[in-house]
């Protein structure tokens, strides 16, 4: 049963050779294009042959199942009739890219281009699942960007290639959003399934909006009124592309899409009024840009555009009849429209020239080319017995049953058609004329145009015969009546009188036009919506630059302000909504001790935030540190205390050093007014927020476990230190880790110092040398001793090393020569790296006996324990140390700046 | 193997190679060696913990062998080890380039250490499930990156640096002062204890106060507008090596501690500021969307793409639906590929014609067609064109909107989706499609660059053909968070909820 | 009491945002400093306060202040301090050079 899908995959082929052979394809340019145009052709023959009797089969694997998305694909007599076009057309274009291109360096890419459009065509026509068709509808917009961009150097081109993709990619954005609303209505996204649906009344229910979204892609894609604007434009491909993405690609795509849902879906009301306007106004505005045009290739893009809106207003009516038309329209129109375009090509090639009236008289000099130009522009004209006038016929045939206004108004519309037809045509057999071809074509490009044509006449010729097994299947697979057969005679019809009065006004309007002095016809529609489109970029680009100039500029400070102000005005709602009770708050210590600091406090912060000379501005810090301190200590956290203190001097020093180093004055800029409110208004927040917290509390903490277990589980009595090596040792370790990283950075950043500073001078004092070293000579086992002490008393790896630090530093005011950078940065480098080695041996090591990572594992002796926990802390001073001696290195007083 | 023995594979792997690195920074290529294989070992284990946790299941590890919520827990549930085995991924394919062909002077300067901390920082970051642990490695992180950032050169860079370490620092300060408020009132920092304590809360609108500073933190960190100023300011100064890393890790990070703080801790129904996160999601779109218009440069078109992008992950967040919070996974998953990957093709071009400022660029599609292509499939993917991963992650999005009924955000989605494709144009047009602007290629592209950028290209691409099996595993991650139930079990033992009366050690 | 000690956090972090919203680098350095302490306090706050409790665990039990909340102060003081070192050795360069 998949087997009939393998004709399908023939593209596939040639694209990976194309792809991953490129050199083959340059070296051998002709052959193998017409190698490709052959293997395409035979591929088209073979999926013809699949048509008479071919049973709709499916095929389907799962790919995103819960979303819906599968690799799905349906064949029945029309997608197959469709699809033999297609590849049949393929070939013929690909053979003719072959002599049209073969001088080009790029002919590799433009053969995979085409082989991928044509696949990527057959995947919109095989598709079951929408959203695998929406893929493959994707794809061919991207690959005709990609081949119409051929001549991208220039800059039209690529504007002209990045509407086209533009537009359709906007379209198939919206009909994506169509899509999921279809699928969740339907509850299916799976073509076969949907149509099982007609006629059940749900398409009445889908929304209007979902339905909108949808068209909107069949729309844009087709070109049709008001998005037709890019398809004229896409003329600045080369011309085996346009002749494919005219004939039964791309444009294609939108209009196969339309009809093959419009059995279900023309039962919705918007259906049939918006794509009957639609199609109709396409029309109007093709032929009225038409009329204009002297372009030979602007000019079949026109009846293009025509073309598309009968076919999207057959679409929109999705009668039976309807459906009838729509396929030997489709048909006819991709016969014609293909040699058309590659005879415009060799045309083009020829003589150098697109314009119509330097082309009079040209089916003289190329007769091959001349031939296929003239069929198939009668077949496209409606003149004589072929397709295009089968196809015209049964336009009518379907709007006249629908309402014979519309079908007045078609077959003016078509007398248009017919009027361009003749434009194109009869300059063309001009017999006065007969300009001189300046460059040979060669035979492929002869060739290419004639082969459809041929397909033209077998199929008038065999019409009979074709009618059941092919055409009148594929037709009737759409939804067209059983049995249905064409045939040009259906006696003396009101359709038929209708195209003899169109005839007769074309040739009115043709005579009309072809005199010399008519002036430029007015067009409406023209200019309309090609300038809506280009304004609204440069809208766009205009709103873009004031966003990006928005996020880029400003200070700092006022983008911090931006930040905040917003959360604080949301915080602050927080605080109104909850009804919290501030006599929650436990209040112990009394209000003496805020007496004593609270105002220290407050006139320190005040003078620190305004402070403008260097030394108010360390002396304010400093007293704002200590008494933050002071404050730990008196609610009974002497660790922290501590911490603060060391920590807070040390700081205090480097930002000394920095101030000192960058001759910065601490404030330069003046009071404002808007900054004070803001940081009022924080403060005031914060404070709310800190007395919510402090009166609310909903279950037992967690740190009530820690004081419990932390004597006879942890063997320490300082809580808070058995908390930082033992119970949350893993932050201690992340907050080593940051210190060594600070270290680390600062010399990646400072670089190296990578000579040796010129020896430093002892201190002028000898005594102040001596007493320096005695001190820091003390430090060290002071240190060590809080070091030890710290799991049952205040003290620790991290004050310990502040503590030995400060010794080092000591010995840097003296200009110790043992403080050379170079030595300082070894020891940092080698402390840093030891302390985290450490640390991370002890948090592994209960690992090797079947422990818990980081679990503490203890040696007990009577009341001595020693266990990892301590093992951790030394590491934490370790690297303590090694970050506070990287940081003083780079303030020492004689290293040069 | 076991795996709880990945868990701490992956975080400490990047730990101890940054240890090995820092030890051997005078012989680089030693040095180069255990950053690969460190990061390598990294990924592997965060591949094994995707295995291990495919269907649902959570593992933890109780760091100290204290019983939650007492002591602090490493846990591995689907979404930590999606995000993680992705985010070493990157890493690697960056580390990779960045050790080809950065100048000497960043290799010189302690770009292997960083690189390797900033790694376990984003484990870390990605396993802890605990509050102020995650605030611990958010520093790191922070800290990490800025020390790479300190490196540049030149005023703009330095005061993008600058600018990026003072805004991020704001969020620590929130960060810090949002623990501090929640441990007060709910006594707890554990995720599993503190979804617990918050369910039971008599009124679950009095945390809210404090969550808005977390709320901001995390913004800031992730980038959403009018978070965002960081972001810009500094990421275009970068060299595209380190700028990948960046791109690929940092805002993603705090996307995850998004996901993983509101959508599961402070979840119920809804989750605090949902409303808002929705609003600032879209303006986010579309802000960073028009900002990358705005822009002449790869670097700098790519940076504002980071924040637009950053708001379809938020918004899927906001919408706050399975679909949606998969959906969101799933972006993220691969958005990560994606964005680090564009900047690695920024890199090529950029070596390749000498920059990446578009009007200097031209004519790659004749002279390294094979770049055209490394550069597509990103760019495609970002866009949202089928069958690339960006398509499944929009597509995912757009259908959980829909669903929601969310006119507006479906408009966003949509058309944020479209200037997408008109800023990946632009840079098409301009350096690939555009007459060539120099004659002669300035350097030969580095072979290992190309194939950190073709093995992410290959990963985008199996993201999309794989895109069902992604997507059930984005579905179970979800569930994971929406309905926390194996999470709360693996970290706090099954008998919960426990009482909160205190227990003993295990 | 707890009143009083929240406005003086209040106060801090007014000081603090004021200096952090200033235009230069030094400004902004310093009122993260002051923040830092603010948030400091805070958090401590938060953990509830308590005057002369012992520092350590003793036995038999006496209520003691909550160590949690110093625990994580004192990690904060520790990596604000590695921070804002760096960011101040940083500033030696910018002007430096």
């Amino acid at each position: 049963m998949t087997g009939v899908f393998l004709p399908a995959l023939v593209p596939l082929l040639p694209l990976l050779v194309a792809l991953f052979l490129p050199a083959l394809v340059r070296r051998y340019p002709k052959a193998s294009a017409s190698g490709v145009a052959v293997l395409l052709g035979a591929a088209a023959l073979w999926m013809l042959a699949l048509v008479p009797g071919l049973e709709a089969v499916r095929i389907s694997w799962p790919w995103v199942p819960q979303m819906g998305i599968d690799l799905a694909l349906r064949m029945d007599p029309f997608t197959a009739w469709f699809a033999a076009l297609v590849l049949g057309l393929g070939a013929c274009v690909i053979l003719h890219a072959g002599g049209y291109l073969a001088k080009s360096p790029q002919l590799p890419g433009v053969l995979a281009g085409l082989c991928g459009f044509t696949l990527a065509m057959l995947g919109v026509i095989l598709a079951d699942n929408l959203y695998l068709l929406f893929l493959f509808w994707e794809a061919t917009s991207l690959l005709s960007f990609l081949l119409v961009g051929f001549h991208h150097e220039k800059e039209e081109v690529r504007a002209k290639a990045s509407q086209a993709l533009l537009v359709t990619l906007a379209g198939g954005a919206c009909m994506l959003a169509g899509i999921v609303m279809i699928h969740s209505h339907f509850g299916t996204a799976s073509i076969v399934d949907l149509l099982v649906r007609t006629g059940d009344g749900s398409a009445n229910a889908l929304s209007s909006g979902a339905l909108l979204l949808f068209l909107l892609g069949a729309l844009t894609k087709s070109a049709q009124w008001p998005f037709h604007f890019w398809l004229p434009n896409a003329m600045v491909g080369p011309a085996p592309v346009s002749a494919f993405l005219h004939s039964a690609t791309m444009v294609k795509a939108g209009v196969f899409l339309l009809a093959t849902l419009a059995p279900l879906l023309s039962a919705h009301p918007l259906w049939t009024p918006l794509l009957s306007a639609c199609g109709v106004l396409t029309v109007v505005t093709a032929v009225l840009r038409g009329i204009r045009e002297r372009d030979l290739k602007a000019l079949l893009a026109c009846t293009t555009l025509a073309a598309l809106g009968f076919l999207t207003l057959l679409a929109g009516m999705g009668t039976p009849e309807a459906l009838l038309g729509f396929t030997i329209f489709l048909t006819a129109h991709a016969l014609y429209k293909a040699p058309l375009f590659l005879a415009a090509g060799n045309l083009e090639k020829a003589f150098g020239t697109r314009r119509i009236d330097e082309l009079a008289g040209a089916a003289k000099c190329l007769p091959w080319t001349g031939v296929a130009f003239v069929i198939s522009g009668l077949s496209l004209a409606g003149l004589g017995p072929l397709p295009g006038l089968l196809g015209k016929e049964y336009l009518l045939k379907a709007t006249w049953v629908q309402s014979p206004w519309l079908a007045a108004a078609v077959a003016a519309a078509a007398a248009g058609v017919v009027g361009l037809g003749l434009k194109l045509l009869l300059p063309m057999l001009d017999w006065r004329r007969r300009p001189e071809p300046k460059v040979a074509v060669p035979w492929p490009m002869k060739l290419a145009p004639l082969l459809p044509v041929l397909g033209t006449l077998v199929l008038v010729i065999s019409l009979p015969a074709a009618n059941h097994h092919f055409l009148g299947a594929a037709a009737a697979a759409l939804g067209a009546p059983e049995e249905a057969a064409y045939k040009f005679w259906h006696g003396w019809t009101p359709a038929f009188m209708l195209g003899m009065g169109a005839l007769a006004l074309a040739w009115g309007v043709f005579r009309v036009l072809s005199r010399p002095d008519h002036g430029p016809v007015p067009a409406p529609f023209l200019p309309l919506f090609e300038p809506i489109f280009e304004h609204a970029l440069t809208a766009l680009k205009q709103s873009a630059k004031g966003a990006g100039k928005w996020l880029q500029s400003g200070s700092p400070g006022m983008q911090i302000g931006l930040m905040l102000v917003p959360l604080g005005l949301i915080a602050l709602g927080g605080l109104n909504a909850a009804s919290w009770n501030p006599r929650g708050l436990e209040s112990e210590g009394g209000v003496a001790v805020w007496l004593l600091l609270g105002p220290v406090l407050a006139v320190a912060a005040v003078v620190a935030a305004k402070a403008r000379t260097t030394l108010t501005l360390l002396v304010s810090l400093g007293f704002v540190g200590m008494v933050v301190a002071l404050w730990f200590l008196w609610f009974s956290a002497p660790d922290l205390a501590l911490t603060q203190l060391m920590a807070e001097t040390l700081l205090l020093f480097l930002l000394a050093g920095v101030l000192k180093k960058t001759g910065v004055e601490a404030n330069r800029s003046p009071f404002s007014t808007g900054r004070a409110l803001i940081a009022l208004a924080g403060g005031v927040l914060v404070t709310g927020l800190v007395l919510k917290s402090m009166s609310l509390q909903w279950d037992k903490p967690i740190s009530a476990f820690h004081i419990e277990f932390s004597k006879p589980a942890a063997f320490g009595a300082n809580v808070v230190n058995v908390i930082l090596v033992d119970f949350r040792a893993l932050d201690t370790l992340g907050e080593i880790l940051v210190l060594a990283i600070a270290a680390m950075g600062a010399t990646a950043a400072l670089g190296a110092a990578r000579r040796r500073s010129p020896l430093p001078h002892e201190s002028d004092s000898p005594w102040l040398g001596v007493a320096a070293r005695g001190v820091a000579a003390l430090t060290l086992p002071v240190a060590l001793w809080l070091y030890w002490r710290g799991h049952n008393e205040p003290g620790g790896g991290f004050i310990a090393a502040l503590v030995a630090a400060t010794g080092a530093g000591l010995l840097l005011l003296i200009r110790d020569r043992r403080m050379n950078p170079i030595a300082l940065r070894h020891a940092s480098w080698k402390l840093c790296l030891a302390g985290l080695v450490v640390a991370l041996v002890s948090s592994l090591l209960p690992l090797t006996v079947g422990k818990e990572f980081f679990a503490g594992l203890w040696w007990h002796h009577g009341d001595l324990h020693l266990g990892t926990p301590l093992l951790f802390d030394l590491g934490v001073f370790l690297t303590v140390l090694g970050f506070a001696l990287g940081f003083l290195r780079h303030f020492q007083p004689n290293r040069p700046l | 193997m076991n795996p709880d023995l990945l868990i701490l594979l992956a975080l400490l792997s990047p730990f101890v190679g940054a240890l090995g690195c820092f030890a051997t920074l005078t012989r680089p290529r030693i040095a180069a060696g255990i950053a690969l294989a460190s990061v390598a070992l990294s990924l592997a284990a965060g591949i094994g913990l995707v295995a291990a946790c495919a269907g649902g299941s959570v593992h933890a590890v109780h760091a100290g062998g204290w019983s939650a919520p007492f002591g602090i827990v490493l846990v591995a549930d689907l979404f930590s080890a999606l995000m993680l085995a992705v985010c070493q991924l990157v890493t690697l394919a960056a580390l990779a380039t960045g050790i080809a062909v950065l100048p000497e002077r960043w290799r010189r300067r302690h770009f292997l250490p960083l690189v390797l901390t900033l790694s376990t920082a984003t484990c870390g970051a990605f396993l802890t499930g605990d509050l102020f642990n995650l605030y611990v490695w958010f520093e790191v992180l922070l800290l990490s990156s800025f020390a790479l950032m300190a490196i540049l050169r030149g005023d703009a860079g330095r005061s993008g640096a600058w600018r990026y370490v003072l805004l991020n620092l704001v969020s620590s300060m929130l960060f810090l002062g949002a623990a501090g408020l929640i441990y007060g009132k709910t006594g707890s920092l554990n995720f599993a204890d503190l979804h617990l304590r918050f369910a039971n809360a008599s009124d679950p609108v009095l945390v809210e106060s404090s969550t808005v500073l977390l709320f901001g933190s995390f913004a800031i960190k992730s980038a959403l507008l009018p978070f965002a100023f960081w972001l810009p300011a500094s990421y275009p100064h970068l060299p595209p090596a380190v700028a990948a890393l960046f791109a690929g890790l940092l805002t993603k990070v705090g996307l995850y501690a998004m996901f993983r703080v509101f959508g599961m801790v402070f979840a119920s129904e809804s989750f605090p500021h949902r409303d808002l996160l929705l609003i600032l999601a879209v303006a986010t779109m579309v802000g960073g969307v028009l900002g990358a218009v705005s822009q002449g440069g790869m670097r700098g078109i790519l940076s504002f793409h980071i924040i637009s992008q950053v708001g379809y992950m938020a918004v899927a967040l906001a919408l706050f639906t399975p679909l949606a919070i998969a959906a969101g996974i799933f972006y993220l998953v691969h958005h990560i590929v994606v964005k680090a990957n564009l900047y690695l093709v920024t890199g090529l071009v950029e070596r390749h014609s000498g920059s990446s400022e578009l009007e200097n660029t031209g004519g790659l599609m004749r002279s390294a067609p094979w770049m055209a292509a490394l550069f597509a499939v990103p760019a495609l993917s970002l866009a949202g064109i089928p069958p690339l991963s960006g398509f499944f992650a929009k597509f995912m999005l757009l259908r959980a909107s829909i669903e929601t009924g969310g006119f507006w955000v479906t408009v966003a989605i949509v058309g944020v989706g479209l200037l997408t494709v008109f800023s990946m144009l632009k840079i098409w047009s301009a350096a690939f499609w555009s007459a060539p602007k120099t004659a002669e290629a300035k350097q030969k592209p580095s072979p290992t660059a190309v194939a950190a950028s073709v093995v992410l290209a290959v990963v985008t691409l199996g993201l999309g053909l794989g895109a069902g099996s992604l997507f059930g595993l984005a579905e179970t991650a979800a569930s994971g968070l929406l309905e926390p139930q194996a999470y709360l079990d693996a970290v706090l033992g099954s008998g919960n909820p426990p009482a909160p009366t205190i227990t003993a050690k295990p | 009491m707890s009143v009083l000690l929240a406005m003086t956090i209040g106060l801090l972090v007014a000081a603090g945002l004021y200096r952090l919203l200033g235009p230069g680098r030094l400004d902004a350095i310093v009122g993260l400093i002051l923040l830092g302490q603010a948030v400091n306090l805070g958090i401590f706050a938060a953990g509830r306060l308590r005057h002369n409790a012992p520092a350590i665990v003793t036995e038999p039990m006496k209520p003691v202040t909550d160590p949690l909340p110093q625990a994580l102060v004192l990690t904060a003081i520790v990596i604000g301090f590695g921070i804002i070192a760096f960011l101040l050795t940083l500033q030696t360069r910018s002007s430096g050079k």
